[in-house]
């Protein structure tokens, strides 16, 4: 089979697009899991969450999706907080954080399917034109074609994983984070907040899911297991991004999602997926190569 | 009036006591040195006076104020600072990085480009200005050990605790570290200084403490203190500086 470059050019474009929005919410995951410690699968529900509320505030009070962010991103800074406490408080070591994690994971699922339905809730029809007429690019390329949607979903990887990666380097507080990661009674001795800082960074990673979550709404229709079929790609652009690395996590996201769709146009797209898996198995496999290059050219350098 | 004063600290791990109510006083501007065989508890008093462990008992005072609930990270603000006895540099920091971490957070709270300044001059002041910009894996114990002092001082301490920073350095190296921890007592900081090598303590130290099985075996000039027969006695019944 055959298939036009143009074609390849927009599935490519298309899968890049959702890759930013996998991005956006590999972001929080790889905050917290490489800087605080927690494989936050609650985080996923978060998002599902934040795409359920969006849908209700604008189906039910008629708001602008934008507008809902007032709400949903202040009230997730503080679910976040209240998690991360509630570790504090339970002293909770790392497995005990994923079990809790797991356990809120699915306890949302069925709370999802109770307050909303299992059924698909699509808000699409409930849009304004300005959110669902697509694009054409400008010359030279007008064959092209993007979702509003899809560029909102940019912008929103943009800006999010853009200030994380620049606070985490450049800001005090990012500062405080780092050293506080490596090793946090050495951080306490050289006068860091440890707590504070914790509980804002769970809060922000949170934050971050409330945003993610809206552009989830607009993007695709809802159904309580949508988590299920994210937490692929969001766990595997994670750890390939390098924990604790949003820029890294985005590039990830990116990359694989080009990589599934153009896989789509000439391979069953059901085992599309998998080639996400393969991707990191590979990566995984070539570690000890890696190390073993790098070891050879080091030997040789000292020789 | 003393800086620090620590009463009837004691503390006990599960059953074993470590502490069992040990008294210390450090005036402003002076070395206290801290020694005792293998396990009386050097430091474990230094870490319930820098706040990394909770007393099971008795009480810390700083500057006039009870820091004996008070969390490290208020004590490191408040002018306590401390080092590792093994030292624990922050690995993926370089060791400018390292020190303008503590410059960042400690008494004064710089900005991050004063910070990393500061650092610059305090790695001069101990002799790792040529190291600033490399990664702390690349040191030698010795640099590793007065990386560990550039950190307290970066942190503008009124009162510094050193745990052992010379041990296991050849003679020209502990030498140079006399002079650097004397020349913080000169510019008015107190210094609790443990140390194994007991003659090396007694060269500096305006007073010493004598810890034995976590408790107060004697205090005094090194002098005194040394001819203390209990203190022989304590140091397997050999003479001290043997
Ligand atoms: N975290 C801990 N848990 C249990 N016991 C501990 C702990 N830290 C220290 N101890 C015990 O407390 C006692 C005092 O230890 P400490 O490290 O304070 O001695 P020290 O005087 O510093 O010895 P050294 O000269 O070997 O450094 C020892 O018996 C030690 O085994
Ligand atoms: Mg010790």
């Amino acid at each position: 089979m055959s298939v036009s470059s143009l074609a390849l050019a927009q599935t490519l474009l298309n899968g890049a697009l959702l890759g930013c929005l996998f991005g956006s919410i590999a972001l929080g995951l790889s905050v917290k899991w490489g800087h605080l410690g927690v494989a936050d699968f609650f985080h996923l529900s978060l998002t599902l969450l934040g795409a359920y509320l969006t849908y209700s505030l604008v189906t039910e009070q008629l708001w602008d999706p934008l507008l809902t962010l007032l709400v949903t991103v202040p009230v997730f800074f503080v679910v976040g907080v209240a998690v991360q406490w509630l570790f504090l408080v339970l002293r909770a070591e790392p497995f005990t954080t994923l079990l809790i994690t797991f356990a809120l994971f699915i306890v949302t699922e069925s709370v999802a399917s109770m307050v909303w339905s299992p059924d698909l809730l699509n808000l699409r029809p409930r849009l304004s034109d300005g959110f669902t007429t697509s694009l054409r690019f400008p010359e030279p390329l007008p064959q092209l074609a993007v979702q509003p949607v899809d560029l909102l979903a940019l912008v929103c990887a943009v800006l999010m994983v853009g200030v994380s990666a620049w606070a985490l380097r450049r800001t005090r507080a990012g500062r405080a984070v780092q050293a506080m990661r490596q090793d946090a009674d050495i951080a306490r001795t050289l006068g860091v907040r440890v707590v504070p800082i914790t509980l804002a960074v769970s809060g922000l990673a949170a934050s971050s899911a409330a945003v993610a979550g809206m552009v989830v709404s607009l993007r695709m229709p809802l159904s309580p297991t949508l988590p299920l079929q994210w937490i692929g790609i969001v766990v595997v652009a994670t750890m390939l991004g390098g924990l604790g690395r949003p820029l890294g996590a985005l590039v990830a996201a990116v990359v694989l999602m080009m990589i599934q769709n153009a896989w789509s146009l000439w391979f069953p797209p059901q085992w599309a997926p998998a080639v996400t898996f393969g991707v990191l198995f590979l990566f995984l496999a070539a570690q000890p190569v890696r190390r073993f290059v790098s070891e050879a050219t080091a030997s040789r350098r000292l020789a | 009036m003393s800086l620090l004063r620590c009463t009837g600290v004691t503390k006990r791990f599960g059953g074993v006591a470590a502490l069992s109510s040990v008294d210390l006083a450090v005036s402003e501007g002076e070395i206290v040195g801290l020694v005792g065989p293998n396990g009386s508890g050097k430091t474990t008093l230094l870490s319930t006076i820098a706040g990394s462990l909770p007393v099971s008992g008795g009480r810390v005072e700083f500057a006039g104020k009870d820091l004996t609930r008070t969390p490290p990270h208020q004590r490191a603000q408040a002018g306590i600072a401390r080092t590792f006895q093994v030292p624990r540099p922050l690995g993926s920091f370089t060791v400018a990085e390292n020190v303008a971490t503590a410059s960042m957070f400690g008494r004064h709270r710089t900005g991050r480009v004063e910070a990393i300044d500061r650092a610059h001059e305090v790695l001069e002041e101990v002799g790792l200005a040529a190291h600033a910009g490399a990664q702390v894996g690349a040191l030698t114990l010795h640099e590793r050990k007065f990386l560990e002092i550039a950190r307290a001082i970066a942190l503008d301490p009124q009162l510094i605790l050193l745990d052992e920073v010379l041990g296991g350095l050849n003679p020209s190296e502990v030498a140079m570290g006399l002079d650097l921890i004397s020349s913080l007592r000169d510019r008015g900081m107190a210094v609790v200084y443990i140390e194994h090598n007991v003659r090396a303590v007694s060269s500096i130290a305006d007073r010493m403490y004598v810890l034995n099985q976590g408790r107060n075996l004697a205090d005094g000039t090194p002098t005194d203190v040394l001819d203390d027969a209990r203190v022989v006695e304590a140091y397997l019944g050999g003479p001290v500086d043997a």
